[in-house]
């Protein structure tokens, strides 16, 4: 898949000039996780970012005695991955494909040291992760108030 | 004002504290309502609440409430069993503007059982598909096991007439669904935002965030209608218990657009 296929979808690649398209195309891979494939655990080495193509990806937290808590999941068009981004680049999170997934993986160590050398770049990457955890954030406030009454998970 | 009596028939259980009713008149029949409306129902000797209509606009032999026991009058409804009577007089209120959205794309984002009264609104889109142009509905609840109406959602789900999209805040490893806020699923519905119209209930903050996040991006206030729940207790506009500002939500709501609501929205304890 080209990443101009996922532009409509995609707040990261909206906006984003040809040199950034033509960048992000040169650290891009393909994967493909089947249903419930680890995608990354937490405190692993934040290695590479994630664009979401089709499927879908569970945020799980390890609960240790007991069974994993899905926090959040997250689907097409979507970025999986903010902890690449800021030191010390480990994941806080466990991913894991809900259902068969399509991604394209960014190198996250290629992608900081161009957003060192190409400012626009970086305002770009910056802007659309801050607005994205900002939104996750805004989303995140209204689930603690625990609106809707019912039974326990 | 006279309410009528009517007889239970059927009874199911949707969730642990949750129910269905069908209740009908034998001696006057037929209950016409438009969705949204509402019933005022009378458990003798208890009290009397206001209950959204929930069954089949079409099928108005049937009158269809659906329940959750959170007090003394509502928990007594749910302790009903079939042959059992009750009072009930209406319907009252506004309904969902359809009219409105003929023609639009149409979101209907609902939370918890505020899916009860827009059942009949899906049901009525459905049945006149044509009308509207891409139809979605993204439905919040707290866990699956709270999720209503299942045999309806996995119906309108392996249907292409209607793209339904469901989330919980809270599930365990078992639910391979989406977890998170409502608002996260609107990107993955088809909309065209300037022709859209959105018909959303569920609890009040949940409402408001929605109705902000939809007229953010560019579906007009005038289009975005919300159903508000207030203490409903004379049901004509007489008694003044649902006031909210200047309106009684019994006579001229429960339904109201995001328009003539946002400035009323952020005032406390109104």
């Amino acid at each position: 898949m080209s990443l101009q296929s996922l532009q409509e979808t995609a707040p990261l690649l909206t906006a984003m000039s040809i040199d950034g398209i033509e960048f992000l195309e040169s650290v891009a891979t393909e994967i493909q996780f089947p249903k419930g494939a680890l995608i990354f655990d937490e405190d692993q080495t934040a290695g590479a970012f994630y664009l979401i193509a089709n499927g879908k990806i569970g945020l799980e937290v390890s609960m240790l005695a007991r069974e994993a808590h899905l926090i959040e999941t997250l689907g097409p068009g979507e970025l999986l991955g903010v902890s690449w981004l800021f030191p010390p680049y480990r994941w806080s999170w466990r991913a894991r494909a809900m259902v068969a997934t399509d991604v394209v993986a960014f190198d996250a160590e290629k992608t900081r040291r161009q957003c060192d050398k190409d400012p626009d770049f970086a305002l770009h990457i910056y802007r659309t992760v801050a607005e994205e955890a900002v939104q996750r954030l805004h989303a995140t406030r209204i689930r603690v108030l625990d609106l809707f009454p019912g039974s326990e998970s | 004002m006279l309410p009528r009596s009517f007889r239970l028939t059927a009874k199911s259980q949707e969730t642990p504290d949750t129910f269905t009713l069908v209740f009908e008149d034998p001696e006057h029949g037929e209950v016409r309502f438009r969705p949204g409306q509402f019933m005022m129902i009378y458990v003798f000797g208890v009290g009397e609440v206001p209950i959204s209509i929930a069954g089949n606009p079409h099928k108005t032999h049937d009158l269809i409430l659906t329940v959750r026991g959170v007090g003394a009058v509502t928990n007594a409804i749910c302790a009903l069993d079939p042959g059992m009577v009750v009072g009930a007089r209406g319907p009252y209120g506004s309904g969902w503007p359809l009219a409105a959205a003929k023609g639009r794309d149409l979101i209907i984002v609902t939370g918890g059982i505020g899916i009860a009264p827009l059942r009949p609104a899906i049901i009525e889109t459905l049945s006149r598909r044509d009308d509207f142009r891409d139809l979605s509905l993204i439905y919040g609840a707290r866990t699956p096991t709270d999720l209503l109406y299942k045999d309806d959602l996995l119906g309108w789900e392996s249907s292409a007439d209607i793209d339904v999209e469901v989330t919980v805040d809270r599930a365990s490893s078992e639910w391979w669904g989406d977890v998170g806020l409502v608002t996260r699923l609107l990107p993955r519905v088809r909309f065209n935002p300037p022709n859209t119209a959105a018909f959303v209930c569920g609890p009040e903050v949940m409402m408001r965030v929605v109705a902000r996040d939809l007229t953010a991006r560019g579906v007009p206030t005038q289009n975005v209608y919300l159903s508000l729940e207030r203490n409903m207790k004379c049901a004509v506009g007489f008694c003044g218990h649902c006031q909210f500002g200047r309106d009684f939500l019994c006579r001229t709501g429960p339904i109201r657009s995001f328009h003539d609501l946002a400035e009323r929205m952020r005032v406390d304890e109104i």
